[in-house]
């Protein structure tokens, strides 16, 4: 706008423009107070043509469109030129407004972006002033370094120095310590000599009488012979110790080469089943595998060679084949190691994987359960509020307690007949005890009749008439007196007498390994778990004849230290025969 | 254990006769002869001077005394008591002597190490032997007395003479490959003779009875090296002492290293028994048990008494710097024993002066550590069984065996500090020596061993 005002320097008042423009509204009203007033009565055309020639470059109507000097005015004209000159002169009084503010604003930023700008010139200053010492510092150190480097190889110099000097010092020592030594030596020579040469009085051995040599021989004369002789004997030393060293070496040797042999011999005895197992599964390996056997019993022989030749050639085999073996062996454990490694990698994911599945089953099962529970409640909630809203009829009420009175009267029913079946197991086994007991009866009266015939017996025995019973009465005693004769009795008495003692033992087992076992129980067990007799999978079938094998042992306990091996030999009719034997003895 | 009565002697000459029948002992100039069982005197024999040296012959018969001052020596016999002997080395002067191993000649070593001189007791020859070389020792006899080893030094190089004992002939003569030869000494079975160098190099060498190198050994340079050497009585080990430390044991097949004993100065291993030896002062009228001990002890009234207690784990063993700027500085192992048995090596680190080491050879490990509580002046393997005695210049001799260890006070009136002891051959006794007394030491031998 301002700049508009410029170009437009050709008006005949431009002197007063300013004022005008730049006068507020009170300005305007007071021009008409001084003087020197804008418009008087003499330019009022003028006013007006300039007037309308400003309005005109600014775009509005002109006031009078009076192109002759006169003056009318257009009231309303000049009241809307006015107006749109407030609005104007408003629209830009506002743009100024704001304007001021956004100076204020850059202001106040401009004002904010110095004090930042010098604090990071300070900023800046001061790492500079850092690096610079920093710089400094760096430079110091490298000088340092460099003295330290010039030191270093002053005192290198210097060691260098010192090392020469100590080995020529040692040097001119060593040479020394000869001369002096020689000296040395040369004055013992010559005290030596004059020693020999003074022909020291002094010198000399007093001895009563000479005695004789330890040995009893007398000294020989030092002649070649001797010299021979004894180098002959130093080499005989020598060569018993070689010898006793060799036989030493030769001792570990075997004992070294057993072990070898044994260790090979276990080695195949470990790899054999591993190779069957392989031979059925890898058909491929088949053909090596044969081989390795065949070559297997084939150094066999050769190892036995081995043993007794010790051969280079022999030695490099057993070696050689030792080494197959182990080859192999490590093949194997390695190949068990893959194997276990992947079992158990496979066990643990599978662990995974069933666990994964069983949470999620157990999961969808509870919530089916829960469903089910809640369908129940509901069910359930529902029924009650039916029963409270509708109170039940009494002839339903009725047969439910019916129903429940049925089920009750089955279940005794049920439980009246497992009640008889008890009562006549019951009375079964009191019959069979009843029935046992007669026969116990019966058979006390008939070992008492025994007894007292055998009483009868002996009573006749004792009178001097009965001679022809003897033969009998040395029965019974033998019957008495140990379980192996017996043994030979049962072979020989009457199958009726048998039967009675077979009967008699069936009684009383019971009773005699309960109180046998109460007895010879520990050393049983204890004889077992040191003869190793026991293996672990056998023990419940060993149970039912404890009785008998109790009696075994001590049958075993007498042969355990003289002869190992019977043990070995426990075989059921064995022990069975002794079961009676040792019922008899108890009898 | 049962202990003899105190008897004087001087110089810690005390000696039993190799068939361990007489005890010899010196007082002053005279020599005591008494029987071993009795302990009366059999003979007395006066000397011309202060003995300084006395060593029976191995048959028995004889007993030399060495009068080094005067550089004489006397012999005398047990069969005829009139018998003498006397042999003045004269001029030449003398530092050493010995019998040789048939017990009928003399060895005497010269003042210079001019020579050694071997005399005769059955006939007048005298023979030289020239270049000895002085060092820790230089002259040894095989086990079976048929050879001798003899260290020499001509122009400033190590030789061994080998001679025969029977008429003393050279039978074999070679330069060792050694600086400065420092020691000699034959395996026992006489066919291995190893040779060792000064400490400043460590150098051991093995020679075949012929002269053969058979084998050299070096373990590391540029350090003070080795300081001792012991054969087992097997001849199958030889074991190295040196100043690191650490005993090495050479094997008798290949003649290499089998195995390092370290001496740690913490023992770790929980595995390792530590007996420690525990000082207790007696308390006076406590209890009857030490009023008892009172009585009983008379003179070690005020002596303290002591037991070993077995220390847990982590054992901190103590240690004493050596000086650094004196000669032979006390590190390193200087002395060491095998058990007769061969199953134990006894060892002692001379900067560790309390403690013993005990490892067991058939395992090749450390088995025991004994901690005196005054450091160890002497000890020495049982001849018969794995027993060890150990002395520590107190009252008090201590024992050990694989079943354990003890400590036994010497009943004596005054005080009896041992300082050294021997065994007897039979291993039943020995003999306790102080500084002037004596009194023998009797082993309570288990039935059925006897």
């Amino acid at each position: 706008m301002y700049s508009s005002y410029t170009s437009r320097a050709t008006s005949p008042s431009m002197l007063y423009t300013p004022p005008l423009l730049h006068c507020s509204q009170p300005l305007s009203k007071n021009s008409y107070n001084i003087l020197n007033a804008f418009c008087t009565e003499e330019n009022v055309v003028q006013c007006i043509s300039y007037i309308n020639q400003e309005m005109s470059s600014l775009g509005i109507p002109i006031i009078s469109n009076g192109s002759n000097g006169k003056t009318d005015l257009n009231l309303v004209s000049v009241l809307n030129t006015i107006y749109e000159l407030l609005q104007l002169w408003r629209k830009s009084m506002r743009t100024m407004e704001d304007m001021e503010n956004q100076q204020l604003k850059s202001n106040s930023d401009l004002d904010h972006l110095h004090s930042s700008h010098s604090k990071v010139k300070e900023q800046l200053e001061l790492c500079k002033r850092e690096n610079k010492a920093l710089q400094e510092r760096d430079r110091q150190l490298q000088l340092k370094t460099k003295s330290l480097h010039n030191c270093l190889k002053n005192e290198k110099e210097e060691v260098q120095k010192l090392q020469n000097i100590i080995a020529s010092r040692a040097t001119q020592y060593n040479h020394d310590m000869k001369r002096k030594e020689r000296e040395y030596s040369k004055l013992k020579e010559r005290l030596h000599q004059l020693l020999m040469d003074k022909k020291d009085k002094k010198l000399a051995i007093e001895v009563l009488n000479y005695v004789g040599r330890s040995d009893g021989k007398r000294s020989v004369w030092k002649t070649g012979k001797t010299e021979a002789r004894n180098e002959g004997e130093m080499y005989k030393v020598l060569l018993s110790d070689y010898e006793h060293r060799q036989k030493d070496l030769m001792v570990e040797n075997a004992e070294l080469k057993k072990v070898l042999q044994q260790m090979k011999k276990e080695m195949v005895s470990i790899l054999s089943p591993q190779k069957h197992s392989t031979k059925e599964k890898i058909e491929d390996s088949l053909e090596q595998t044969v081989s390795d056997c065949e070559e297997d019993a084939g150094e066999h022989g050769r190892e036995n060679i081995s043993l007794e030749l010790s051969c280079e050639d022999a030695r490099e085999q057993l070696t050689n084949s030792i080494r197959q073996q182990w080859r192999r062996l490590k093949n194997h454990m390695e190949k068990l190691d893959n194997q276990a490694s992947l079992v158990q990698m496979g066990a643990q994911n599978e662990k995974d994987l069933i666990s994964r599945d069983i949470h999620e089953e157990e999961i969808e099962k509870l919530k089916l359960e829960i469903q089910q529970c809640k369908d129940l409640i509901t069910n359930q909630q529902q029924l009650w509020q039916q029963q409270l809203s509708c109170p039940c009829d009494d002839e339903t009420g009725a047969l439910l307690r019916d129903c429940y009175l049925l089920e009750e009267k089955e279940r005794l029913k049920e439980e009246w007949r497992l009640f008889d079946d008890q009562r006549k197991n019951f009375e079964r086994e009191r019959r069979n005890f009843t029935e046992a007991a007669i026969r116990l009866g019966h058979e006390r009266k008939e070992f008492e009749e025994d007894r007292a015939t055998w009483l009868k017996h002996q009573f006749l025995n004792i009178t001097p008439f009965v001679d022809r019973k003897k033969p009998h009465t040395a029965k019974s005693h033998s019957a008495l007196s140990t379980g192996l004769d017996l043994e030979k009795q049962n072979l020989h008495t009457a199958p009726a007498q048998q039967n009675k003692v077979t009967r008699h033992t069936s009684l009383s087992t019971p009773k005699s390994s309960s109180s046998s076992s109460s007895l010879k129980m520990p050393c049983t067990a204890d004889l077992y778990r040191t003869l190793c007799l026991i293996p672990d999978k056998s023990s419940p079938s060993t149970q039912p004849k404890r009785s008998s094998l109790q009696d075994t042992n001590i049958k075993l306990y007498s042969s355990q230290l003289s002869t190992p091996k019977p043990r070995l030999s426990i075989t059921s009719d064995d022990s069975y025969i002794c079961s009676i034997t040792g019922d008899e003895n108890r009898l | 254990m049962n202990f003899s009565e105190v008897f004087k002697h001087s110089n810690q000459l005390c000696r039993f006769s190799p068939d361990g029948k007489y005890l010899a002992t010196c007082v002053q100039y005279r020599l005591v002869v008494r029987d071993v069982n009795t302990l009366q005197i059999l003979h007395l024999y006066t000397c011309l001077d202060q003995i300084q040296q006395v060593e029976w012959s191995s048959d028995s018969l004889f007993i030399l005394c060495a009068m080094f001052k005067r550089g004489l020596i006397q012999v005398w016999s047990l069969e005829q008591p009139d018998w003498h002997c006397k042999i003045d080395e004269g001029s030449a002067g003398l530092v050493a002597s010995r019998w040789s191993p048939d017990g009928r000649h003399i060895l005497n070593t010269t003042e210079f190490h001019l020579r050694v001189t071997v005399w005769s007791l059955c006939t007048k020859s005298v023979s030289y032997i020239k270049y000895p070389k002085a060092c820790q020792q230089g002259i040894d006899f095989t086990k079976d007395g048929r050879y001798l080893a003899l260290a020499e030094r001509r122009d400033c190089k190590d030789y061994i003479s080998i001679f025969v004992c029977n008429d003393w002939q050279l039978l074999r003569h070679f330069e060792s490959e050694t600086q400065d030869l420092a020691g000699i000494e034959w395996s026992p079975n006489g066919c291995v003779l190893a040779v060792w160098d000064t400490c400043l190099e460590y150098k051991v060498l093995l020679y075949s009875l012929d002269g053969r190198l058979l084998s050299t050994f070096s373990a590391y340079e540029w350090s003070l090296g080795v300081k001792s050497v012991m054969w087992s009585p097997s001849s199958q080990f030889l074991a190295i002492g040196s100043y690191d430390e650490k005993v090495r044991i050479l094997n008798h097949v290949t003649w290499k290293k089998i195995i390092e004993f370290e001496h740690p100065a913490t023992i770790n291993n929980p595995k390792i028994v530590v007996y420690k030896e525990v000082e207790k002062r007696a308390v006076l009228g406590n209890d009857d048990l030490s009023f008892h001990h009172n009585l009983t002890m008379g003179s070690s009234l005020f002596s303290t008494q002591s037991k070993y207690e077995v220390s847990p784990a982590p054992v901190q063993v103590p240690v004493i710097k050596p000086d650094p700027e004196r000669a032979n500085p006390k590190i390193g192992i200087a002395t060491m024993a095998f058990s007769s048995d061969n199953r134990y090596l006894a060892t002692k680190n001379d900067n560790m002066p309390n403690d013993l080491w005990i490892w067991d050879m058939q395992k090749l490990k450390l088995f025991v550590v004994l901690e005196q509580a005054a450091p160890v002046r002497c000890f020495q393997w049982d001849p018969r069984r794995p027993r060890l005695a150990i002395c520590t210049g107190n009252s008090k001799v201590y024992l050990w065996s694989p079943a354990g260890c003890v400590s036994v006070q010497v009943p004596v009136e005054g005080s009896f500090q041992v300082l050294s002891l021997n065994w007897h051959s039979s291993g039943e006794s020995m003999v306790l020596l102080s500084k002037e007394q004596l009194c023998l030491c009797y082993m309570e031998t288990p039935e059925g061993e006897s």
